[in-house]
């Protein structure tokens, strides 16, 4: 045996012990590496994707004849409600991020996901959140009022329970989501294998880089909604209600600007993974890949731009729904980019058909006929005749079904043989495929057509007097059809599970690095990381003298470092030049315990024991706490560590270099969102009130108030001086000064607070009393975060003083420093828009 | 440092310029129909109407900008990373440009009559 084959087999038994996942049934919620929690995320979502299908059909029973009572319109209307948000919240992006979460290391090279422990939390929120969905059904208190819970429909008024279990599960889907979002976004940006730029990452992770920001911001933005809407149903406020001065189009507003670009977040990573399946089959790289990853780009954009288009018919001024109509058509632009490289990639390629590309060229066809009518649809004069019929009903379909279900499906049976090790039955896949094909033609084209003959969506029945009675039977039938073809994939799976043929490595002859490994990889993938110098490193071989020696170099010192915890190397957003070291958390209850506490939270508000409700959120923030701190072992650990020396890289990055940097920009992304979504709402409302402030609310008083920002501002100075202090090296004078601006920040928020608990109106007066109590919530609790965040500084400073330039500490200031400039910025403009702004606009 | 601040710039600078333009002709689009913002007017042009030009030339203004450097790296013979960050920042602001200005269209000639 040669002496670098032992360093590797001695190398290897370490590192299955530092990285072995626990085992039984106690450590398997302990467990936080990517791969089982990627498994999860796609079983969990298979099993809602089949009771989801299931309501369909039922729905698809009641139509099949005209004036039909199978089902009356109480259960019709929960149906529905039901069959939208499990397919939009529970199904296809969980299962898009339980795929990711299991690719994305070996796609881009490197050992683990950035946050692992974020994975679980997302899953256990995601997964709590699916069971309260359908935990409505034990209640008989299922939702009722569509999945987008369009008020005055979904107020207390109007709907019971039902919107509550839909609302707090759909907080937990978002909660999970943005988790999933920022763990994936920094996973790409730091955590490529060395070598790989911007211009060497695959498409999959461009489609995902993109996507993830995309999720970040808009299931932000629907959090805020929601808390806002579920404000008006349990606490009585008045944003969403036409008699308290709000304004239902409002929601709308809020909602779409979260519901359009949903769409594209799960479209995107579809692309990614057809952008994966074709040029494997076609033998050759992707055509245009800089065209692409514009159209990814440009695409992720625009989709911010386009929510107005779901609202044309609502009567919104001309002017405004203009340039959304403009909007609307240039992503048609992009989207067709995209197919125009895949068609180039295959042209004259000679594939062999398999499974996996049978899905991605019905994906194309049906694809295409779906952004044809969704140019038609965007066009304002015809929206407002399709608008609700079921013209939109197959559009949706053709765009959701054709453009994400499809490169799913393609996607499940390509990467098949690295998940399970075992090759799907060809066969049973092609069966699947042309069932599934033809089933979904079948059931939503002749949609179009009952569409455009007025058949209205979301009604239980219709009269025969309409004449679509022939053509919904057919889509009754093809509804079935397609139902079988799901049933077949599965069956297709399980069989592959428990007797499929053993798979050869690669089996589909692909160029992108996850194929460089089998099913039987170890939980840290890569002992020694690849240095990557093309896009398809497995079918490019690099000659030695074009190699890069410092990167090779660096590759091989991480097969023996570090040895004593999980790390993968942090390298650079652009170049893919390594930068740092970065430990990578291990097994822990935490996510569990936070996520229980966080459904129990929910579940007593559901129950309206608000006490209970706020002991559990106390323990849910304490458990918060406690995964975030430091824990001085660790610490420990690096601080002795050769790594330094052996590798000539950092163990403790700092600035941008460090993932709890970027993990800072993604919270306070998420911060940017909410506060300009309330700051909108404001001058929404504000816009559509005859009076301001409405009824008989004197205007906001203006010194105190100041007083009370001026003090928050104030903080400025002392936390600069701290900043300045600590760079240089006077721990004492920056504690004082950091305690100097927690003490500003300290009286600062309780002032704010006295602005709401004194005021001499409630905020269920009227929409103006709601938003100047939420919105002084809003920015106490962000205050309050801040001041965590502060401590957290001061205490680290304090136990760190021996040798408190240490890159974690100066990270720490680093995130610190983010984190309260922020506040500062935003308690500025809250004082404007609440305290000034009535007085001026 | 500056080489990464220019290449996001590159690669992003059409984008912000887009996001900028929505949302501030968006707000002049919907709120000055309501908010008497088609009241004054200077030259036949509304208050808003201008409002609008002004914003579409400054958001153009940012993407041209963008492109400027992209447009430089491409002369001057950049290759690899550089080229690639170069090409797709140059197409991609080419499609903000043009999307900005097929936004700005429609509500000009509409902000005469909300």
């Amino acid at each position: 045996m040669s002496e670098n084959s032992e360093t590797w087999d001695k190398q290897r038994k370490i590192f299955e012990r530092v990285w072995r996942a626990p085992t039984g049934f106690r450590d398997w919620f302990a467990t936080v590496n990517n791969q089982p929690f990627g498994n999860r995320f796609m079983l969990a979502s298979m099993i809602f994707f089949f009771l989801g299908g299931i309501i369909a059909l039922l729905m698809r029973v009641q139509l099949a004849v005209p004036d039909n009572d199978f089902i009356g319109p109480e259960v019709y209307n929960q149906l529905f409600t039901m069959h939208g948000s499990t397919m939009m919240y529970i199904v296809l992006l969980p299962f898009l991020e339980g795929l990711t979460i299991y690719l994305l290391p070996l796609v881009l090279g490197t050992r683990e996901m950035a946050f692992p422990r974020m994975s679980a939390f997302s899953f256990w929120v995601f997964f709590f959140g699916g069971l309260l969905f359908y935990a409505s059904f034990l209640f008989n208190a299922v939702p009722d009022a569509g999945w987008f819970v369009y008020p005055p429909l979904s107020s207390s008024k109007y709907s019971g329970l039902g919107v509550d279990f839909l609302l707090v599960g759909l907080g937990f889907i978002e909660i999970a989501g943005i988790g999933a979002g920022a763990e994936i976004a920094v996973t790409i940006l730091k955590f490529r294998a060395p070598g790989m730029s911007l211009s060497k990452m695959p498409l999959f992770a461009w489609a995902w880089l993109v996507t993830a920001f995309m999720i970040i911001i808009a299931f932000s933005a629907l959090f805020g909604a929601t808390v806002l809407i579920e404000f008006d149903r349990a606490l009585g406020t008045r944003f969403f209600d036409p008699d308290g001065g709000g304004n239902v189009l409002l929601w709308q507003h809020l909602f779409w600007f979260f519901g359009h670009p949903d769409v594209y977040i799960m479209f995107i990573p579809a692309t990614g993974f057809v952008s994966m399946i074709i040029p494997t089959f076609a033998k050759r790289p992707i055509a245009g890949y800089s065209l692409v990853v514009m159209a990814i780009v440009v695409t992720g954009f625009l989709s911010f731009g386009l929510w107005v288009h779901h609202m044309f018919a609502t009567g919104l001024p001309p002017v405004a729904s203009g340039f959304f109509v403009a909007a609307s058509l240039m992503i048609g632009l992009a989207s067709g980019t995209q197919v125009f490289a895949w068609i180039a990639t295959l042209w004259r390629s000679r594939p062999e058909i398999k499974t996996p590309l049978l899905y991605v060229l019905g994906f194309l066809a049906l694809f295409v006929i779906g952004g044809f009518t969704g140019v038609m649809v965007a066009v304002l004069p015809f929206d407002l005749q399709a608008h609700d019929t079921y013209f939109v009903v197959a559009h949706f379909h053709y765009v959701l079904i054709g453009g994400v279900v499809f490169p799913i499906l393609g996607a499940l049976h390509y990467w098949l043989p690295l998940i399970l090790g075992k090759m799907p039955s060809e066969r049973l896949g092609k069966w699947s495929f042309w069932l599934i094909f033809t089933g979904f033609n079948i059931t939503f084209f002749p949609m179009h057509v009952s569409g455009l003959k007025g058949m209205a969506r979301r009604v239980y029945t219709y009269s025969e007097n309409l004449d679509v009675g022939w053509l919904n039977m057919v889509s009754t039938v093809g509804s079935f059809v397609l139902g079988t073809g799901f049933v077949l994939v599965a069956l297709n799976v399980f069989i592959t599970y428990r007797r499929g043929k053993e798979a050869p490595k690669n089996p589909w002859g692909s160029g992108s690095l996850e194929w460089s490994n089998t099913a039987d990889m170890p939980n840290y993938v890569y002992l020694q990381p690849p240095v990557v110098y093309s896009r398809e490193p497995l079918w490019e071989k690099t000659p030695e003298s074009e190699k890069d020696a410092e990167l090779e170099k660096l590759s091989k010192a991480m097969i023996s470092t570090p040895a004593e915890w999980r790390a993968a190397l942090i390298t650079d957003v652009i170049s893919g030049r390594p930068q740092a070291i970065q430990r990578v958390a291990g097994p822990t209850y935490i996510p569990i315990i936070a996520a229980i506490f966080l459904f129990i939270t929910s579940i007593a508000t559901l129950g309206q024991s608000y006490i209970a409700a706020l002991v559990t959120l106390a323990l849910f923030l304490i458990t918060v706490l406690y995964w975030v701190w430091p824990q001085d072992e660790g610490l420990r650990k690096f601080r002795v560590s050769d790594v330094p020396q052996r590798t000539g890289l950092s163990v403790e990055p700092t600035g941008t270099a460090s993932s709890g940097w970027w993990a800072m920009a993604s919270v306070l992304a998420v911060l940017t969102t909410i506060f300009g979504l309330l700051f909108y709402s404001y001058f929404y409302i504000r816009l559509y009130s005859p009076a301001w402030p409405q009824g008989e609310i004197a205007k906001p008083e203006t010194l105190y108030s100041a007083i009370a920002y001026g003090i928050l501002l104030l903080s400025a100075v002392p936390y600069f001086l701290a900043v300045r202090t600590f760079k240089d090296g006077n721990a004492r004078k920056t504690i004082s000064l950091l305690f100097a601006t927690a003490f500003c920040g300290l009286v600062s928020m309780i002032w704010i607070l006295l602005f709401s608990i004194n005021a001499e109106f409630s905020p269920k007066l009227n929409a103006y009393g709601s938003l100047f109590h939420v919105l002084t919530w809003h920015m106490a609790i962000l205050i309050g975060g801040g001041l965590a965040i502060l401590a957290g500084a001061i205490v680290h400073v304090i136990k760190s003083r021996v040798n408190y330039q240490h890159g974690y500490i100066v990270s720490q200031m680093q995130i610190t420093s983010l984190y309260w400039w922020f506040t500062l910025v935003v308690g500025a403009l809250m004082y404007l828009v609440l305290h000034l702004s009535p007085y001026i606009l | 440092m500056k080489q990464q601040l220019t290449s996001t710039f590159i690669l992003l600078g059409g984008a912000i310029a887009w996001t900028l333009h929505l949302f501030i002709t968006y707000t002049i689009g919907e709120f000055s129909c309501v908010a008497a913002g088609t009241v004054f007017s200077f030259l036949g042009l509304t208050a808003a109407a201008w409002g609008l030009i002004a914003v579409t030339i400054a958001c153009l203004a940012i993407s041209v900008l963008a492109l400027w450097p992209a447009w430089g790296w491409m002369k001057g013979g950049a290759k690899g990373n550089r080229l690639f960050v170069a090409r797709t920042g140059l197409i991609t602001n080419a499609v903000f440009i043009v999307t900005i200005v097929a936004q700005a269209l429609p509500p000009f000639f509409l902000m005469r009559g909300c």
